[in-house]
Formats: structure tokens, C-alpha cells, sequence
């Protein structure tokens, strides 16, 4: 069975305690933005997000998990064309290149 | 295949304004990935609190040039990406473009590290626009000691 979601953006913080002890916690990052969330995912992910804290909501367009602002948004811009847009605004032949223009 | 840095970086006084820790930034002929980072003080044991903070910046700012150090010695030695410590010219962040912020006890060492290749936290490939750590203490009791984070990136 596979995920409901795209597992691409997981991670793990380890937080090492004051006082010695070890808390493990699962990361994604927001598909659209990179913020970093926790999910307390149930299982091996196919079932449902855990409620509390801070679940990450998924984008029904690009399937990635995404940060509450990213999903306020109500819109799906993945990082990858965040990023294009950046690139294109510092140096326009990239948008050339983008755009698959010749010449 | 993706070489692999390390980036370390310290500030020796933390204050109640945050201050760059460590940064690194891309350059028109790559994009540098960060893949773990970790934050951590290296003053004596209390209880004071830190904000820690990862964010976007557009202007690298001035700081002390850091040489990102091959993690893998069969890699060329030399990283394309621009990485530096101690800002004393803060980057100009993006408003609103934290990737992580949480308040950290003094005495505690978070580490992040990303599994899969969609986790890692990307620099676009323009000069001078990256990712930067920055930290300050204002609660009491407020930390002014010595802070230390570092990042490893790949490209």
C-alpha cells in the first residue's frame, strides 16, 4: 500500500536534552516553502496523519506535505519553480533557457 | 554525484538581536543543498533559552569567510558554494522565509538531518542569495556566551 502522501520532504530532528536524554522527531519540509514541520505520522505512513501539534496538511496538486502558511495560500507553487523564478530574476538568459526559446 | 561539505561556524557572544551563526550561499553555477544541520552552545551549564532560527537571505552581508571542508577526502577539496561565520554585517533575510525557528534550553544540541533528496533545504544558483542560522537569547536567564552551529551541504 502506498503513502497518501509523497514521502520525498521527510527528515528527523534529534534533540538531545538538557539533562542527557534523547527525543527523535519526524521532519518534512514544506513542499512549497521548505519550512521545516513535524509529523507524528501513525505507522509506516499510510494511515492517517496523527491530530495535535502541528500536522502538516497535504496539497492535493503536487501531493507534498505542506506548512500551515503554505496551505492558507490555497494555491500549489512546488520550491522547484520557487526557485526557477529566483534564477530567472537574477540572470534573464536562464529564462531563455526555461522557456525553451533558441537563439 | 553530489560532493559533501561541512560549514562550521561559532559567535562568541550571543546578545537579545539575533546574529548569524553560520550562512552559506549559492553562486550562478550551483545550487548548494543543505542536508543537516545542528545548533549547540559552548558556554557553561544553565538554563538559560535560545532562538534559533534558519532564513532566507537575498544579501550575503559581511562575515568571516568560512572554507567548507570536503566530508568525503576522495572529492575535490574545494567547494563552488560561498559559506561564511560570525556576521558582522547581518544578511539581509527575506521577510517572512524562516525555515525553522524553536527555542532551544542551553544546555540542549538539536541536530536536523533530511532522508531523502526532496527534504534538503536549497539555495537558488544566483550570488549571494542563501540560507543563514542565526540565534539570540532574550528571556531570562539570558546566554551570552559562545554559540556554535554548523551546516552540511552538498552540490
Amino acid at each position: 500500500m502506498k503513502p497518501s502522501y509523497r514521502t520525498a520532504g521527510e527528515g528527523l530532528a534529534v534533540i538531545t536534552m538538557p539533562y542527557g536524554e534523547c527525543v527523535q522527531r519526524k521532519t518534512a519540509t514544506c513542499g512549497h516553502c521548505q519550512k521545516l514541520v513535524y509529523v507524528d505520522a501513525v505507522g509506516d505512513g499510510t494511515g492517517e496523519l496523527k491530530t495535535g501539534g502541528n500536522p502538516p496538511s497535504v496539497c492535493h496538486r503536487c501531493w507534498s506535505l505542506i506548512c500551515a502558511e503554505c496551505h492558507a495560500k490555497g494555491s500549489c507553487t512546488p520550491f522547484e519553480e520557487v526557485l526557477l523564478e529566483i534564477e530567472r530574476k537574477a540572470d534573464p538568459r536562464r529564462a531563455l533557457l526555461h522557456d525553451g526559446a533558441s537563439g | 554525484m553530489a560532493r559533501r561539505f561541512a560549514v562550521p561556524g561559532t559567535i562568541t557572544a550571543v546578545s537579545s538581536a539575533f546574529k548569524t551563526v553560520v550562512l552559506f550561499a549559492g553562486t550562478a553555477a550551483t545550487r548548494p543543498k543543505c542536508f543537516h544541520f545542528a545548533c549547540s552552545t559552548l558556554g557553561a551549564a544553565a538554563d538559560g533559552v535560545l532562538e534559533w532560527i534558519l532564513q532566507r537571505f537575498t544579501v550575503a552581508g559581511t562575515s568571516t569567510a568560512v572554507t567548507p571542508r570536503n566530508l568525503d577526502a576522495s572529492d575535490v577539496a574545494a567547494a563552488v558554494a560561498v559559506c561564511g561565520s560570525n556576521a558582522s554585517a547581518e544578511p539581509t533575510y527575506t521577510a517572512n522565509s524562516s525555515l525553522f525557528d524553536e527555542g532551544v534550553n542551553q544546555r540542549a544540541t538539536y541536530t536536523w538531518n533530511a532522508w531523502t533528496e526532496g527534504a534538503q533545504l536549497v539555495a537558488p544558483a544566483t550570488a549571494a542569495a542563501g540560507i543563514g542560522i542565526a540565534t539570540l537569547s532574550s528571556v531570562a536567564p539570558a546566554y551570552t556566551g559562545t554559540a556554535a552551529a554548523h551546516f552540511h551541504i552538498e552540490e
